[in-house]
């Protein structure tokens, strides 16, 4: 089974769309620059612990 | 299955750690997301996490080997995940650098070649509309393969996967 999910232009889904790739290219660029710890104590973030 | 390499954690920011044998450090990291979604998902104790993972090349002119145990650690640290049957994973593929179908494939061979006899994964194509053109992204729910409430994941993440977006980042 797949899930396919269609956003339509100028939505809420489209910007709440955009606003999730936008964290995880944060993310992305933080660690790719060595700088993950600054990024996660400027937002500052706490990612959870389930293991 | 290839050794995989130590995984620590750090207390502060909840990164899931592990440095290469060539250098490479790798953080993971895990969403919990189920207080923002549908309520029924909660009664029925399910637990979804959104993850995500990276990594630092301190010597990016310098060539790197293929590391088999870079996979063998991902595994590892999702098939910890898994000891909970309730738990679900979303792992939605960065698309912002262009590289979203490479990261889907990477993902989809590790579910093949490691995962399959105790996960079950469900592929997700986001498809993304404007003016001129058609964007599309992708990734997967995981699942164990004894996860026993898939009528509720269908009907209260599934089919609400838009209204999920628009109540999680849509504010």
């Amino acid at each position: 089974m797949k899930i396919k999910v269609t956003i339509k232009p100028k939505s809420k889904a489209a910007q709440a769309f955009k606003k999730y790739m936008a964290e995880k290219d944060a993310f992305r660029k933080a660690v790719k620059s060595g700088d993950a710890f600054t990024y996660a104590k400027q937002r500052p973030i706490k990612f959870d612990a389930p293991i | 299955m290839t050794l995989p390499y130590k995984i620590s954690q750090d207390k502060t920011t909840g990164y899931y750690l592990f440095r290469t044998a060539q250098g490479l450090f790798y953080k993971c990291v895990f969403k919990y997301a189920t207080p923002r979604l549908s309520p029924i998902l909660g009664v029925y104790d399910l637990e979804i996490y959104d993850f995500d993972f990276e990594m630092f090349d301190p010597t990016p002119g310098k060539r790197k080997k293929l590391d088999e145990r870079i996979s063998a650690t991902l595994v590892e640290l999702i098939k910890s995940f898994f000891s909970n049957p309730n738990r679900v994973l979303i792992y939605i593929c960065d698309a912002s650098d262009g590289r979203h179908l490479e990261r889907h494939k990477l993902f989809e061979n590790w579910h093949k070649d490691f995962l399959s006899h105790d996960l079950v994964r469900l592929p997700v194509d986001i498809l993304m509309e404007d003016e001129e053109n058609t964007f599309t992204t992708h990734g997967c729910v995981l699942i164990r393969n004894d996860f026993p409430h898939k009528d509720i994941l269908q009907e209260q993440l599934i089919e609400k996967a838009e209204g999920i977006l628009i109540e999680k980042y849509g504010e």
